[in-house]
């Protein structure tokens, strides 16, 4: 079966096309490096079957960062190449595309982003640039769909026209007199969208824009997911779940290990689904009950802000605060992703240049950046004492995460590399786009979560059963009630939360704790180890000299912060 | 590398220029992937540019170059060497 690559600069809409060509369900953003790893799927050219693969957006053939280097070790294995460029920026894409003409694989161009062209004043002369390359030049729209047809259609015709190799100098002066002879330009008034574009980085207008888009975006969170809760989730669990788990409870007989496994325990004779902690029980009320409303409103918040092209502004204006910590300021984008969950915000420091940038930005999300079901949990049940208390532990997160940061940059050798980084025009959110990526955000969420979530709340009612939970609490009690002032049993939630930290939070959320040892735990819990899955990432990221050092800053660090916090709220 | 900007003689780089004015890049100091992946964004000699912004203290530079924007930080912006366009 032939192999079809999608190659082009980074945010050129490769997996829009990819989408539209497969069918298959991709994330999009409008800023560069959301793909860092090829995808691929099958797509219908003529008559033949063939798969084509979404790879990672490059500038040059020579690679300067991780998600480059894939995109330059794929051109070996494919076929054919579909080199999707954005009218709107031929100069710039037209060096990939000189690069890739001088190749030996055939070439066909998408001239993508048609319609932002347009909108610039931009024409492009198709005919006259096919003519120019030598190859067949397509214009799509890839997000409306514009245009894929024919690009589909003329996928076979792609060609090969063996350009002699040129220098950087005699590609220039090429992409000049191509783009001199197929674009002109008809001047036109700034839209608001660029003038907005503008004020976003301006640092006087741009910070106060900052701060605002922060807080609206926390608010519309917490109002989103706390009606969700209020107005669907809970009159569901406790209107029609809970009236079925009696009836069940009352099948399986309170006291068996049957109904402790299923139901848990009964409080009072009542079924708490925070306290009870069984699997029907506790076990589908904080994956379902408490996390997923919040999964969902995080998303759509981030899913805009990704969309509309707020994220790299910010980059830009944090730049400076983050070379302190030794990063730039891209690596705002994956710690932001990382307020969602911990595993995509860890992938997406591979748009970053250094090792030693993609240890400490790994290593600072791992602690300091609370995924959206742990926050979730934290305001469901630490709220519950008060607001400060939620504001204390995010203020120590960010805390430790700056002071951290500062540290590894004084103490790692090396420098860390300067921001250059595209900035995408502001573009108003395709709904449709925006609404699909929002869902497979949710449906990997319910898939990787949920069992995991049931382990979790199995490996509790064992350990509780077969009498390991007092030993190893026993075991731990100096650590846990000298230096944390938390009560012993607090080691068994630390150590489910490896498995899932919300259902740790649960856990600690059933051990009517006050709210000052509450907030030691799940500040300590957030900092302390990763997850199963932030830890597999961190793995395959990092490799396991740098995940032993990463893990030994959380143990270290943690302990830290939740001694001190201990001895400033007792 | 001229630390005071607007010296008499001292080249006027990215980072000295005033927002909204129209520049040439005339010379680009730095090692060969640096200078690789400032061209990939369109940012090398013979290219017209238009600063945007410089952050405080001083932080990243934007400029919009060709069709689009692209962002600099500050150590990069002071070593990209440009003349002012009227």
């Amino acid at each position: 079966m032939k192999k079809i690559l999608l190659m082009g600069n980074p945010n050129v809409g490769k997996s829009a096309v990819f989408a539209r060509l497969t069918g298959a369900r991709v994330i999009s953003s409008n800023y560069p490096g959301t793909t860092v790893a090829f995808t691929q799927g099958m797509t219908v050219i003529g008559r033949e079957k063939a798969v084509l693969i979404d790879v990672p957006g490059a500038y040059d053939l020579e690679p300067s960062s991780q998600a480059e280097r894939v995109a330059v070790d794929m051109l070996r294995e494919g076929d054919i190449v579909v080199d999707v460029i954005d009218a709107s920026n031929l100069e710039r894409n037209l060096a990939l595309t000189l690069r890739l003409l001088e190749q030996d694989t055939p070439v066909v161009v998408a001239l993508n982003m048609w319609d932002d062209a347009a909108h610039k004043g931009i024409t492009i002369d198709a005919g006259r640039l096919e003519a120019a390359l030598g190859v067949p030049v397509v214009p799509t729209v890839a997000i409306s769909g514009e245009g894929i047809k024919n690009l589909a259609s003329r996928i076979p015709e792609a060609r090969a026209p063996r350009h002699a190799a040129r220098s950087e100098s005699e590609r220039w002066a090429e992409i000049g007199r191509i783009v001199g002879d197929v674009q002109s330009l008809s001047h036109r008034h700034h839209t608001f969208l660029e003038m907005l574009g503008d004020a976003s980085v301006k640092p006087p207008t741009g910070i106060p824009i900052a701060v605002l888009v922060l807080i609206a975006s926390f608010g519309i969170v917490r109002t989103i997911g706390e009606g969700l809760i209020r107005f669907i989730l809970d009159p569901l669990f406790e209107g029609l779940w809970k009236p079925l788990m009696f009836r069940l409870s009352a099948l399986l007989e309170p006291g068996t290990l049957g109904h402790g496994i299923v139901i848990g325990k009964l409080v009072d004779g009542d079924i708490d689904f925070v306290q009870s902690f069984g699997l029907l029980t506790t076990g589908l009320y904080v994956p379902l009950g408490m996390v997923l409303p919040y999964i969902l409103s995080f998303y759509i918040v981030m899913g805009v802000l990704e969309d509309f092209g707020y994220l790299p502004r910010l980059a830009v204006l944090l730049d400076k605060l983050m070379h302190r910590m030794g990063l730039h300021g891209w690596a705002i984008i994956p710690s932001l992703l990382g307020l969602g969950c911990n595993v995509p915000g860890i992938l997406a420091t591979r748009i970053l240049e250094t090792r030693r940038e993609r240890f400490i930005a790994a290593t600072l999300i791992s602690i300091g950046i609370p995924c959206a079901a742990l926050q979730a949990m934290i305001w469901g049940l630490l709220g519950r004492h008060g607001g400060r208390y939620v504001l204390l532990v995010y203020a120590v997160l960010f805390l430790v995460w700056a002071a951290l940061g500062r540290l590894l940059n004084g103490v790692l050798r090396g420098r860390s590399p300067e921001l250059i980084m595209e900035i995408p025009p502001y573009r108003l959110p395709a709904l449709r786009a925006l609404a699909q990526k929002v869902w497979m955000r949710m449906t990997a969420f319910l898939k990787e979560a949920v069992p995991i979530v049931l382990l979790g709340v199995l490996v509790v009612n064992l350990l509780y059963f077969t009498g390991l939970f007092d030993r190893l609490a026993a075991w731990s009690a100096p650590l846990m009630t000298r230096v944390l002032g938390l009560p012993e049993e607090a080691v068994v939630a630390m150590a489910v939360g490896f498995l899932r930290k919300d259902v740790a939070v649960g856990m600690l959320g059933a051990m009517n704790l006050t709210a000052g040892q509450m907030t030691v735990a799940v500040t300590v819990l957030a900092m302390f180890f990763p997850c199963i899955a932030t830890f597999v990432v961190l793995w395959k990221e990092l490799g396991w000299a740098d995940l032993g050092k990463s893990i030994l800053i959380m143990l270290a660090s943690s302990l830290v912060a939740g001694a001190v916090l201990n001895a400033f709220l007792t | 590398m001229p630390e005071t900007p607007g010296q008499a003689n001292a080249p006027l780089t990215l980072a000295d220029l005033p927002p909204r004015r129209p520049a040439l890049i005339i010379e680009v100091h730095g090692g060969w992937g640096m200078q690789r992946r400032l061209q990939a964004l369109g940012i090398r000699p013979g290219a017209r540019v238009t600063k945007v912004s410089t952050g405080f203290r001083p932080g990243a530079v934007v400029v919009g170059i060709g069709g689009g924007q692209a962002a600099l930080g500050h150590g990069i912006a002071r070593r990209v060497i440009v003349e002012p366009l009227p």
